[in-house]
């Protein structure tokens, strides 16, 4: 019932951007850390692969971007649902702010991946179901917004929007399945595995930090986001005339 | 250093993978702050009209004259 309510109250939009507000330099400072840790760690201190030699340190910001690419879709779409099922204004306001932010991460995702691809698969680009279902979903983000923008009623750009959202979440699994599912270039899961992750600490570390300030920094971003889409939500509402400086 | 640099070979695919992703980091914060920055800079020009279309008393405003040109 605590629980409820306190959700309740996250959900109303002042609460919630003055929360957010207090939340960010929270997500931001550890996410900085662990971002300039991971990566200090991974180009400086990770020994070079046995196969892969120096071109594997591309890992340190691939796999944080497809993480995020993949997260940032999950919870827009979980968003949406939310949105559409219980009309709350707050989580369109979460999805519409989560879509830019994996849309780039996706963006990422797909640039180092083909950088890391041309010295060791020999290619930049192969229509393999990893590569291609990625892809699908960087175009999935770009639908997304621009299916948002091409209303001028917010209210109807929501509800377009997140039933796209809703049925491209199917693409999720797919990606990360592909590589078990279909014949693939790409190599299997390395720290996701089982008989645990295919790196040594020296290696793996540095991961783990860049996955967790990534993820990090997308709170981060996502709290100053929806503010900025509170604001232009709450158009009339009256806790508009208390904001303070910041 | 030049070791380091140089990447076993590798530096033409490890540095601009690693340019792409701080580009792309710097834009998302940017992008971020100058969206609630605008918003809420719209938000308070709106409550600074709201409160001052409601101070204006109705007597000040002109009565509409004919005859007068654009």
């Amino acid at each position: 019932m605590a629980t409820w309510t306190w959700f309740h109250k996250l959900s109303s939009p002042p609460h919630f951007y003055r929360i957010a507000g207090r939340l960010i330099p929270w997500f931001a400072v550890p996410a900085a850390i662990l971002i300039v840790g991971g990566i200090y760690g991974g180009l400086v201190r990770a020994p070079a692969d046995y196969q892969q030699g120096d071109a594997f340190r591309i890992v340190y910001v691939h796999a944080p971007a497809a993480w995020l690419s993949l997260m940032c879709y999950t919870t827009m779409a979980a968003a949406a649902a939310v949105g559409l099922i219980w009309r709350i204004k707050l989580a369109h306001a979460l999805a519409a702010a989560t879509a830019p932010i994996g849309a780039s991460f996706a963006l990422v995702c797909l640039a180092t991946g083909s950088l890391w691809g041309r010295p060791m698969w020999g290619t930049w680009w192969e229509w393999d179901a990893r590569l291609t279902s990625q892809l699908i979903l960087f175009f999935l983000y770009l639908g997304y917004m621009a299916l948002r923008s091409a209303f001028d009623d917010l209210q109807r750009a929501d509800r377009a929007s997140a039933v796209l959202a809703i049925v491209g979440v199917v693409n999720v699994p797919i990606i990360h399945f592909s590589v078990y599912w279909w014949n693939s270039l790409h190599q299997g899961s390395t720290v996701l595995r089982k008989g645990g992750p295919a790196m040594p600490p020296s290696m793996l570390i540095p991961l783990l930090m860049c996955l967790g300030g990534f993820t990090l920094l997308y709170a981060a971003l996502a709290c100053i986001r929806v503010r900025g889409e509170v604001l232009v939500r709450e158009r009339n509402a009256a806790w508009l005339r208390e904001l303070g400086p910041r | 250093m030049d070791d380091f640099l140089h990447m076993g070979g590798y530096a033409r695919f490890v540095w601009p993978s690693y340019g792409i992703a701080f580009a792309v980091l710097v834009w998302n914060v940017w992008s971020a702050l100058r969206l609630h920055a605008r918003a809420r800079q719209r938000a308070l020009r709106r409550i600074a009209m709201d409160q001052s279309q409601a101070a204006e008393p109705k007597s000040n405003q002109a009565p509409a004259r004919s005859g007068e040109g654009p």
